[in-house]
């Protein structure tokens, strides 16, 4: 059963370095401390790059964790252990995502020159949106909704982003104003603000 | 509807500003309860995992002709390496054991194994080991492991880990499976080889023998040559088995021991209570020659949790290996045991996520019910409670019956970790009254 609290973790928060070491080496109670400081954050970025609903959004999660203990001795403390973390997790939701996306390219321009279904034309349709926020930004290629979350969303610097995605800092602010402009046009479309409203409210 | 949420710093004005702000100021997703379960996954893995287990391909199905003849290849290779590393580590054994007869180095460098996980008799991986690393044979798959002094054949369905892999000792832990071992060490007495599992560590001077662990960690050992020495956890006697003699080694052994430790100290605090109706203070009670003092008492309870533990784990273990009706037969038991609420509850809350698994919601419904109704006033009920209406919510037509379950988390957990994730379900039941 879940537990809320647990006595055997430490109580103090050690260095966060040290931490990733004494998990990487097999230590529980820091692969606990480890986990409970950084998945909530973690999972929540995957779930924007894959979409709430998505089943793999755990599993993404948890292979980055296991990345993360397997590979600790390359963290080299440039950055903090959540950057590197979220680096992690960000390349692996975004092979996810456009491995998806690929998959989706036949769909989506079969339905673009009509051909079809009756599902709405352009958004991923793996990604079950749980918010208006999330809808719009389930129309953004899975690039661009990465860069999108990671600049104006969690306040990643480019330069960060860089180092997170290995992708250049030239090509991502390119990547992030074609990410803006496709939300400013669909909300021009549906003449909507955009909001966090919830699918059951309007139940 | 709630409204937008801007970033009162900012003030977004475009559209791509303002979902900027919408996302930023939106909660976290993850609710405790998938956390926790998360979490617990996480640590399995990485237990199982140690370091970089040997994963067996998907299929049952043979290797493919490019695979066999890359194999063949590898196996060529890694065996000719295997060759050249075994003679220089003699010639670096034999080097350490001189220079520790003279007392100026020891010889614990480690020596070099390398395994092979063979499908219907072609290799299809292989590599060198490490210490703490994991082998996992899988349904189809056999691994044969070659050290300088033994070698190990691990059967399928097992997993084994290398705990010490250095001159002169060698240790293995087999989690489950069937393990044969032929040691034939150079220096007889001096080199030391050992098999562990729950049950027992079993001692090896020189000899091929076979461990077998199941899943609970009962443990036979067959010898074929030679003599080991088995050393029962329960803390029973030591046994030596000789060639073509066979030793069953149960893992209850010490859960029958805690039960009698258990149940005198439960008589023995009954005892003490009644001493109190007499006036008699109950710290009193520790001084007797007999006395059950509070440390005993707390490595009672660790002792009894360790055990909850083992045995739950035990049927994760069959969860994970998709063996359902057999998890859920060992679950059933813990949950109609005397243990303590939590534990109970916890084995009913995998029955319901195993019965989830299958598609038997109803099943599951009732096994989560059941964990409410045995614990309706602690946090692992609460729990219970909140998964059922997330249950309900998912997987039933009724979803009269989630908003229910989630007021009913409310009322007994005002304050719970998954308060805010039952008020904002309700508002997705359509509770205005719940949403922010």
């Amino acid at each position: 059963m879940t537990r809320i609290s647990d006595p055997t973790l430490p109580k103090a928060v050690p260095d966060e370095r040290e931490l990733l070491a004494r998990a990487a080496s097999g230590d529980e109670a820091a692969v606990r401390h480890l986990y409970r400081a950084h998945a909530a954050k973690l999972h929540r970025h995957a779930a924007r790059v894959l979409g709430p609903s998505d089943p793999d959004v755990e599993d993404v999660v948890q292979q980055a964790f296991l990345a993360a203990l397997d590979g600790a001795s390359k963290f080299d403390g440039r950055s903090s252990v959540q950057t590197w973390l979220f680096g992690i997790v960000t390349r692996r939701a975004l092979d996810a995502a456009r491995a998806r996306w690929r998959r989706q390219r036949f769909s989506r321009i079969a339905e673009l020159v009509g051909f079809g279904g009756g599902t709405a034309p352009t958004a991923e349709c793996s990604y079950l949106a749980a918010s208006e926020a999330e809808e719009v930004l389930a129309q953004l290629a899975p690039m661009q909704r990465v860069v999108f979350v990671l600049h104006d969303v969690e306040g990643y610097t480019f330069a960060e982003i860089s180092g997170l995605t290995d992708v250049g800092i030239s090509t991502l602010h390119g990547r992030l104003l074609a990410a803006r402009k496709r939300v400013d046009d669909l909300s021009a479309v549906s003449g909507a603000r955009i909001g966090i409203r919830t699918r059951g409210d309007d139940a | 509807m709630r409204e937008i949420i801007n970033d009162p710093h900012t003030h977004p004005q475009t559209p791509s500003e303002q979902l900027a702000a919408s996302l930023r100021d939106a909660p976290l997703a993850l609710d405790e309860f998938a956390r926790a379960r998360m979490e617990r996954n996480l640590v399995d893995a990485w237990r199982v995992r140690g370091a970089r287990a040997v994963a067996l391909p998907a299929s049952g199905r043979g290797p493919t002709r490019g695979a066999w003849v890359l194999s063949v290849a590898l196996s060529a290779a890694a065996g000719v390496l295997l060759g050249l590393a075994m003679l220089r580590s003699h010639d670096r054994y034999q080097d350490g054991y001189h220079e520790g007869y003279d007392g100026r180095a020891s010889n614990s460098g480690n020596v070099i194994a390398h395994f092979e996980l063979v499908i219907d008799d072609g290799a299809v991986q292989s590599g060198y080991l490490t210490e703490g690393q994991m082998l996992e044979s899988g349904k189809h798959g056999r691994i044969e492991v070659g050290l300088a002094q033994s070698r190990v054949d691990i059967a399928p369905d097992s997993r084994v880990r290398f705990e010490r892999l250095a001159q002169d000792e060698l240790r293995l832990s087999l989690v489950i499976g069937h393990v044969e071992v032929a040691f034939h060490p150079e220096h007889k007495g001096k080199d030391r080889m050992s098999v562990e599992t729950r049950a027992a560590r079993v001692l090896v001077v020189g000899t091929r023998f076979e461990v077998v662990a199941n899943a609970s960690g009962d443990t036979t050992v067959i010898v074929s040559e030679g003599v080991v020495q088995v050393v029962p956890r329960s803390g029973g006697e030591t046994r030596f088995v000789r060639a073509g003699e066979r030793l069953d080694v149960p893992v209850e052994a010490p859960i029958d021991r805690e039960r009698a430790v258990r149940e005198g100290i439960k008589a023995r605090l009954a005892q003490e209570d009644a001493d109190e109706g007499t006036g008699e203070a109950r710290g009193a009670a520790g001084t007797g020659g007999d006395h059950v003092d509070a440390a005993s008492a707390e490595r009672e309870q660790h002792v009894h949790e360790a055990s909850l533990q083992r045995r739950l784990e035990a049927a994760r273990n069959l969860l994970m290996q998709g063996k359902h009706a057999a998890a859920r037969e060992r679950l059933q038991k813990l949950a109609k045991s005397a243990l303590p609420t939590g534990g109970r509850v916890e084995a009913l809350t995998l029955i319901a996520e195993s019965y989830t698994a299958q598609g038997q919601i109803p099943r599951a419904t009732d096994a989560y019910r059941e964990a409410v109704r045995i614990a309706p006033h602690h946090p692992a009920g609460y729990n219970a409670l909140f998964a059922l209406a997330r249950l309900l919510e998912r997987h039933s037509e009724d979803k009269s019956s989630a908003g229910t379950a989630y007021r009913e988390y409310l009322a007994r957990a005002p304050s719970g970790a998954l308060a805010p994730q039952a008020r904002e379900a309700l508002c997705r039941l359509g509770d205005a009254s719940s949403c922010k």
